[in-house]
């Protein structure tokens, strides 16, 4: 059933295709816009990062490939293409089974996938309700995977429950979880934050070992631009509900096309070598997302804004062969979307 | 200029606690009237921190860093040990004393969206610190708004609801919450995790600010390595719920003294793909707390690891030239080191 037939990277259709995702916010004060045109994709066996502003839509992404939305959530248009089939438009039936099997995930708080009232073995077992073998097999795969993240003796505490857990053992915990099912796509989101160096470099390399070994694909949200630069091939930059610049991870850290881009990395202390008491910050505010949109959705904070950046929202520009950026100052390069 | 740094008032001290929690099995333990088994989530730390002064506390995952930020609050007591805050041994009072110490103290939790009530809105939430404290003459709505000001976020979150925040938002009305009655400490354990590095500058500068501005003291409790060498004077390195290395923050950045903050430190990502790493591979796994290793506790996994150290517990040792630098270490790296007064940082009695 998995898609182990060898992919040469350029000729074959990617795992995951988003096309023009758009997705609002029912609230009281009206529609929060909260993904506009939003298309990436997520080529088979590659690691693709997400990063980009606090609040800019990373996690609501993840949450609608997942289909897993809050109620007051809306998709207004696009499509989501799984191993060529629309996610978007598939029964709810049919779509739930892809979950915790082709399809797992890592949140952002550990404990929005851990039932708090019930041990972790038993929830670690459950998960694994699509594999083959008995109790006792799946207890074994549990403990071995325990192990894996990093978890201390793991005999004595598979029977523990999550709040007997420190905040970054219940993230290892998850990420166990969501490894055993053996997925096809992970969706991992800022599954690192909870830990300390050593562990978050032993889990991106575990991450890394995983997708060799089943070949999946993951994508990787986080903030820590480390981690992404270390574990991704391609990373697509998030800013208010758009994607203004994706390309293969060398390209998006080097020569960076997006304003939005440039003022991200630059605010990275991880760069600044020496020590300050003042960080670089982007000046300006978060645009609301309420309302309708013209224009360069980054112009109130950006350096190089003109006219026409007030006027007309920028299209996707081409840079090189495989980074694409929205941002008039492109123009030169050659067109491809509209 | 690091403001505070020569000065020594206390604006709080832990002394030698130790916290153990009882083992998960506890429960049928009791319930069969055996004694239970503990956990020593914390052992023996024992650290000061000065007015308008900022330490670190960084460590593995699971060392008892946010069990130390919970003690000192009261949401657990000290198993051993004596915690004041300026001058007051809080440990000895009663609830209803503590009262006026714990407003003093505000806490940033770890977990953003759950330790915010699910039902409040953010307006309540902002400001539930004044109805707790009694202190009801405030004006909750324009209070609300100057809070979300102060971090960042519009006015017209206060109707908000948790849920409706991102992950950093939460956060943010967090930090909010805790500046709301004007602390002279504030336990920040992890309060960058989850923003982005511009939102991140924002906050941490904000804290700068406010640290310049009201001279409050500040412990920040996270895994971020630039922050910590960014933001902190001091730093306290947690293994397996012990302070293994103390001392100020650039000093343990260029010079470290113990193995495991060397790892540590090498183990941080850098920022370019193309990123030549000099990682020091941590053998082995962590050890459990409910077997400690015998000797220094770090053996099973130190590169440097001799006989002695399989045996003999190592006592504190300092920097010839900086007795503030301390460090457990039979074989410290580069270079000398003495014998150090023991009551200063870590304290005679261990708690094992
Ligand atoms: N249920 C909801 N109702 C209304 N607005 C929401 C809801 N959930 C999220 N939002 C809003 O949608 C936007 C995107 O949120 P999302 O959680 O996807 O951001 P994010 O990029 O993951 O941010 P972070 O990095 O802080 O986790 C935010 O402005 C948020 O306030
Ligand atoms: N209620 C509890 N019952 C049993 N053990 C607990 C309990 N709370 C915490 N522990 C254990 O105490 C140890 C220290 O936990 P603590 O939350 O202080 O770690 P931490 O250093 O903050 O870790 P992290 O960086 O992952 O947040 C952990 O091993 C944890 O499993
Ligand atoms: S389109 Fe204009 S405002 Fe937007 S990023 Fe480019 S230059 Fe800046
Ligand atoms: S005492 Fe020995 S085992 Fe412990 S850190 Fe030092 S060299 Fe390593
Ligand atoms: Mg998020
Ligand atoms: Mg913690």
């Amino acid at each position: 059933m998995r898609r182990d037939d060898s992919i040469s990277h350029t000729s074959a259709r990617p795992l995951l295709e988003i096309r023009g995702l758009g997705l609002d916010f029912g609230t009281p004060r009206g529609r929060v816009h909260a993904l506009r045109n939003v298309s990436l994709d997520v080529p088979a066996a590659q690691v693709v990062g997400i990063v980009g502003e606090s609040g800019s839509g990373k996690s609501t992404l993840a949450y609608t490939v997942m289909g897993l939305l809050p109620e007051n959530a809306d998709v207004t248009a696009g499509s989501i293409l799984f191993e060529g089939k629309d996610l978007l438009k598939m029964p709810a039936q049919a779509r739930r089974s892809l979950l915790g099997d082709r399809l797992s995930m890592i949140f952002q708080d550990p404990m929005t996938a851990l039932n708090p009232v019930r041990t972790i073995e038993s929830q670690m077992i459950d998960i694994q309700h699509h594999e083959q073998g008995s109790r006792s097999e799946k207890r074994a795969r549990a403990l071995e995977m325990l192990h894996r993240v990093g978890i201390p003796d793991p005999q004595s505490r598979i029977g523990a429950y999550p709040h007997h857990f420190s905040g970054g053992m219940r993230q290892r915990v998850c990420i166990a979880m969501a490894l055993l099912v053996k997925p096809t796509l992970l969706v991992a989101d800022e599954p690192t934050t909870a830990l300390d160096a050593t562990l978050e470099v032993q889990i991106i390399r575990l991450l890394k070992d995983l997708q060799k070994e089943i070949g999946c694909s993951i994508l990787f949200v986080s903030h820590h631009l480390g981690a992404v630069a270390e574990l991704c091939d391609r990373v697509a930059v998030m800013y208010a509900g758009e994607v203004v610049e994706q390309g293969a991870v060398r390209d998006i850290f080097h020569n960076p096309a997006h304003p939005y881009t440039r003022a991200l990395l630059e605010c990275d202390p991880g760069r600044i070598k020496k020590s300050t008491r003042t960080l670089p910050t982007i000046p300006g505010e978060v645009p609301s997302l309420l309302g309708s949109k013209e224009g360069c959705i980054f112009r109130t904070r950006c350096r190089h804004a003109s006219n026409r950046c007030v006027l007309e929202n920028p299209v996707e520009y081409r840079i090189g062969v495989d980074q694409v950026a929205r941002c008039h100052l492109l123009d030169e390069e050659r067109l491809v979307s509209a | 200029m690091k403001s505070g740094w020569f000065r020594h008032e206390r604006a709080a001290s832990c002394s030698g606690f130790a916290r153990p929690l009882p083992h998960q099995g506890s429960l049928k333990a009791l319930a069969t009237g055996t004694k239970a088994p503990f956990i020593d989530a914390v052992c023996g730390v024992s650290f000061e921190i000065r007015k308008g002064e900022t330490l670190a506390l960084v460590g593995e995952s699971g060392s008892g860093k946010s069990t130390i930020a919970r003690t000192i609050i009261g949401l657990q007591r000290a198993v051993s040990g004596s915690i004041s805050f300026d001058g007051q041994e809080i440990e000895e009072l009663s609830g209803a004393e503590r009262k006026p110490y714990l407003r003093r103290i505000a806490m940033m939790f770890q977990d953003p969206i759950g330790s915010l009530s699910p039902r409040l809105t953010v307006r309540s939430l902002l400001t539930e610190p004044f109805r707790i404290h009694g202190l009801k003459d405030r004006d909750a709505g324009s209070e609300a708004e100057r809070l979300l000001r102060m971090v960042g976020l519009p006015a017209d979150f206060v109707r908000r609801y948790p849920h409706q925040l991102s992950g950093g938002q939460a956060r943010r009305v967090g930090i909010a919450r805790a500046l709301a009655l004007d602390p002279d400490l504030i336990i920040a354990d992890e309060p960058t995790a989850g923003l982005d590095v511009s939102v991140q500058g924002e906050v941490l500068n904000l804290l700068a600010r406010l640290q310049d501005e009201l001279g409050m003291a500040i412990l920040i409790i996270t895994h971020n390595l630039n922050v910590v060498r960014h933001m902190t004077d001091r730093m306290a390195i947690m293994y397996l719920g012990r302070f293994i290395e103390v001392g100020s923050t650039e000093r343990i950045f260029e010079h470290p003294r113990h193995p495991y903050t060397e790892a540590l430190l090498a183990a941080n990502p850098e920022p370019d793909p193309d990123a030549v790493l000099n990682r020091i591979e941590l053998k082995g796994e962590v050890p459990s707390l409910l077997r400690r290793p015998s000797g220094c506790e770090f053996h099973t996994r130190c590169r440097y690891a001799q006989d002695i150290c399989h045996r003999v517990f190592p006592e504190p040792l300092a920097s010839p030239d900086d007795t503030e630098h301390s460090f457990r270490c039979h074989f410290p790296l580069e270079g000398e080191a003495v014998q150090r007064e023991q009551e200063l940082l870590f304290p005679v009695e261990e708690g094992i």
